[in-house]
């Protein structure tokens, strides 16, 4: 990889370089889990083990990389690539795109199981239908709220870049504020879906019909809130720092990877919304 | 290197979207387009009763994917400053279309 990433942004004197085991350790993590979920009708305890492992683990990179980011210990590839084909790109924020990338195919499966589901499952309900379980007008306002997140977050990361940090707070923290409420109405949505339409994920006595519908509600919404849930964390990072000073006019890149992130999380939200609230069979 | 010196990402040189910013505008059409997704049916029942224009289910359906591909892609070009950037970083998102479109068209069919 020579030749990539020795160009200093901003003038900024180049930090030493340190890398981290963390990110591998979480996607360890995120590995067991998921292992876990698919031995889980098989071997339950088994299954149980793993996910349990998983989430452990991933509590345990997850911590270890903030402690070895609040030690001071800067593991940033800071500069832009100087050959083709990536001439000129920042390389932190190709790699953010090439996550995305791996996201985009991520949700593709999701999203094509919930259409395959549609399309051969015995029941669906109709959204024009009064019997729809789903509230429209609430996640429709929720929506609301994902998609003026996303108009906070773009313009804390133009506040950075004109250096108005009291701006880039505040929109940081918008952000925050705003990506909370998203998911707890999400929550609150979940409850009342569970208590009072007796839509779950799997068949229940009273309302058996609706299984398959809830399977690729519940699998699609929820992979999603997941994501937003993992969003928050990274804004919630944003938010600390921006409030120790450590953003501004000269540094601000991770707020726009962070960004790209959250944008791309409201733009699966864009298609998961007409697909599961909107568009019948 | 004229590319570069457009990219939105942080460094030396003023990135385009600085000069223009059509953050708020942008914001306005995706609640304006998102209202009228949600009310489509309303919209379709109104063409119906007062010009008798027909607007079928899978017609309204056809247009909510269209809006929803409408939107993301103006979240992408200006939020997340897609317009601004070298072709090759453009490409990246979009090299998983085909997939995309491959899958969802193999799963419509079975």
């Amino acid at each position: 990889m020579e030749g990539h990433a020795t160009e200093h942004l901003g003038g900024e004197p180049r930090e030493e370089h340190h890398s981290s085991i963390w990110p591998f350790v979480i996607a360890l993590a995120g590995g067991l889990a998921f292992t876990g979920l698919g031995f889980h009708r098989t071997f339950p305890m088994i299954g149980l083990g793993f996910v349990a492992a998983g989430l452990a683990l991933m509590v345990a990179g997850i911590g270890g990389w903030v402690r070895q980011d609040l030690r001071g210990v800067s593991f940033e590839v800071r500069g832009r690539f100087e050959e083709p084909p990536f001439a000129g790109i920042s390389s932190r924020k190709l790699g953010m795109w090439l996550f995305i990338l791996s996201e985009i195919f991520f949700f593709t499966g999701l999203i094509a199981g919930g259409l395959a589901l549609r399309a051969h499952g015995e029941n669906w309900p109709d959204p024009a239908s009064p019997e729809f379980p789903l509230n429209i007008p609430l996640t429709a306002v929720n929506t609301f709220i994902l998609i003026t997140s996303s108009l906070t977050m773009v313009e804390a990361l133009h506040a950075a870049q004109q250096g108005k940090v009291v701006q880039m707070r505040a929109f940081l923290a918008a952000t925050l504020v705003l990506g909370a409420v998203f998911v707890s109405i999400q929550l609150v949505e979940y409850w009342k879906l569970f208590t009072e339409e007796f839509l779950t994920p799997w068949p229940n006595l009273i309302k058996p019909e609706l299984a398959t519908f809830g399977t690729a509600f519940y699998t699609q919404t929820g992979f999603h809130g997941a994501h937003v849930t993992g969003g928050l964390l990274g804004l919630g990072y944003l938010n600390v720092m921006a409030w120790k000073g450590r953003y501004g006019k000269d540094n601000h890149e991770a707020i726009e990877l962070v960004g790209l992130y959250w944008h791309f999380v409201d733009i699966v939200w864009i298609f998961l919304f007409p697909l599961m609230y909107l568009i019948g069979r | 290197m004229a590319a570069v010196a457009e990219t939105a990402s942080s460094g030396t040189g003023e990135p385009k979207h600085l000069l223009k910013r059509p953050y708020l505008l942008v914001f306005v059409v995706l609640a304006l387009v998102t209202l009228f997704e949600v009310n489509i049916g309303a919209v379709a029942g109104y063409l119906d009763s007062a010009f008798g224009i027909v607007v079928t289910s899978y017609e309204q359906y056809a247009l909510l994917l269209g809006t929803a591909a409408a939107k993301a892609g103006l979240v992408g070009l200006y939020y997340m400053h897609l317009r601004y950037e070298p072709l090759i970083l453009r490409l990246v998102p979009l090299a998983p279309l085909a997939f995309v479109v491959a899958l969802v068209v193999v799963v419509m069919l079975h």
